[in-house]
């Protein structure tokens, strides 16, 4: 396994939000987390990568105990987060907002060569690298954070949304690139949605969040299928 | 010839207060604490000068150990005073509170070693260069030799290297600089010591010319503060070209008024900016930054 989240709890100040989580992701492996608003899947991705601290349980990734690690120190070990809405350093170049993806990294020479290898991915990022982020479409935007985690060659990227804002035709574009990280990249994928179909199609895995616990656990084509999941994506 | 004299006089005093003013905004912007003890490190800059010269230090060395001190009371003061604040989650107001405390502090101490009179660093009259019926000084030619050599460098240092890189994430969206692995105290610790050096830059000159007092830093960092808000929160650039902005119009308020009106100028200035221009000059480049 190369993450492995135990019994995990968290939340903000006195107010929990995960209660007891148990989650894992494979090598190569793209799982998805579903479940209504509110149902605490933006903060059990926090929790994870360490934004709020764990009050109870341990995550492990490659064989180590990260529960107490900083972000940065996890950035190191091989993880990136992408945030809700995309986001990137709206008023640096996009070349900028490359570079820095590759911040935590050891060897800083291999990072011109690294942004290259991911603006072959996205070539929206080469013709406007010297663009403003902040300027970009919401298609680019998506990239561009996606494309910022990859330059740190993870080994887990946790995406929150991936999809959040785009057209239904750059949805696709975006699922497959995600998978293409998994197939062709040797990367992890740990992607929460709200919007179900589309993420079930690539994940290999998925889980369902109802009121910071998992509710539902099982293979992805299994619970498209299942005539369940819409009784489970409301947390009933 | 007078209002040329006094444009040269003004770009000069007017490259100091930008060097002050870009500090205070690289500050500013990467923290968002409004660091008024930046008077406060910037006079005590002059102080060190000063008193290794009269130790008798060769001047040049006597700069670079001012310098290096400017730098560190800086990163001292986000250390001691700033950073405890920030681990119990302080307001942007407790902050500001807290470094008005640090620079009545500081300026107290400095008055307490050194007395409140002027201390004069250099003996005898300025060096001076004629160029027809305009007269150069010493220091409007090393003031002019540091701007051109300090803000091309610190341009170089912001946009091509991994740290200045992190300082402009970092005042973009810091929450996203932390994702990205950025080790926000240690980054601190940087804003501090470039923001301090570029006070530094400007008290050895300006202690050269006129001498060091207690009180000095508050008035320059009044104007610095006044140049950030005429240039645009946010924009570094832009602090510069206030900082500029305000050293001319300072002086060539010289040309129909007293000396006693540069305050009023200045104030003026800011009162005209806050009321029909609060974004700056260049306000429509300024960061759209989250707080």
């Amino acid at each position: 396994m190369l993450l492995d989240v135990s019994g995990l709890c968290a939340g903000y100040g006195s107010k929990q939000v995960i209660r007891g989580v148990d989650l894992q992701v494979g090598e190569r492996e793209v799982v998805a987390v579903l479940g209504h608003n509110g149902a605490g899947k933006s903060s059990l991705m926090h929790a994870i990568f360490g934004v709020i601290p764990a009050t109870a349980g341990r995550i492990a990734f490659a064989g180590q105990d990260i529960t107490n690690m900083s972000p940065s120190d996890k950035v190191v070990a091989g993880m990136g987060y992408s945030p809700q809405g995309g986001e990137s350093f709206r008023t640096l170049s996009v070349a900028d907002n490359l570079a820095l993806g590759g911040f935590a990294l050891k060897d800083q020479s291999s990072i011109p060569e690294r942004i290259r290898a991911v603006q072959e991915l996205f070539p929206p990022l080469r013709e406007r690298r010297n663009s403003r982020a902040g300027s970009l479409s919401g298609g680019e935007r998506q990239m561009l954070a996606l494309g910022a985690l990859l330059i740190a060659s993870p080994k887990l990227v946790i995406l929150d949304e991936p999809s959040g804002g785009l057209s239904p035709m750059m949805v696709d574009k975006m699922y497959e690139a995600i998978r293409n990280v998994a197939d062709n990249l040797g990367a992890s994928v740990l992607l929460v949605e709200q919007e179900a179909n589309h993420a079930l199609e690539i994940a290999d895995r998925a889980y369902v969040l109802g009121n910071g616990k998992v509710i539902y656990e099982g293979p992805a084509q299994e619970l498209a299928k299942s005539e369940k999941l819409g009784d489970l994506l409301l947390g009933l | 010839m007078l209002f040329l004299q006094l444009l040269i006089d003004g770009l000069a005093s007017g490259a100091l207060y930008a060097l002050t003013a870009v500090g205070f905004a690289i500050i500013y912007n990467g923290t968002r604490i409004l660091h008024m003890a930046h008077a406060a490190v910037f006079t005590c800059g002059g102080y060190i000068l000063y008193v290794l010269v009269k130790l008798g230090l060769h001047p040049a060395i006597a700069v670079v150990f001012a310098l290096a001190g400017a730098a560190c009371l800086g990163v001292a003061i986000d250390r001691v005073v700033y950073k405890p604040l920030r681990a119990r989650k302080s307001s942007e107001a407790a902050l500001f509170v807290a470094s008005i405390g640090v620079l009545t502090l500081l300026q107290s101490v400095y008055a307490i070693i050194f007395t409140t009179d002027t201390l004069y660093v250099r003996q005898g009259t300025l060096e001076t260069f004629d160029i027809g019926e305009i007269r150069l000084t010493i220091v409007h030619i090393i003031a002019a030799g540091i701007a051109i050599v300090v803000f091309p460098a610190l341009q170089l240092f912001l946009t091509k290297t991994r740290y200045g890189r992190a300082m402009r994430a970092l005042a973009d969206n810091p929450n996203l600089a932390i994702v990205r692995g950025v080790n926000v105290e240690r980054l601190y610790m940087l804003i501090f010591a470039v923001g301090s050096l570029l006070a530094g830059f400007a008290v050895v000159l300006i202690a050269y010319d006129l001498g060091v007092r207690p009180e000095m830093g508050f008035s320059v960092i009044f104007v610095s503060l006044v140049a950030v808000i005429v240039g645009g929160v946010g924009y570094l650039p832009g602090a510069a070209a206030g900082g500029f902005l305000l050293g001319i119009l300072q002086n060539l308020s010289l040309w129909q008024l007293s000396g006693r009106w540069m305050d009023v100028i200045v104030f003026g200035a800011l009162l005209v900016f806050l009321v029909f221009r609060p974004q700056g000059i260049f306000g429509h480049l300024q960061s759209t930054r989250r707080v």
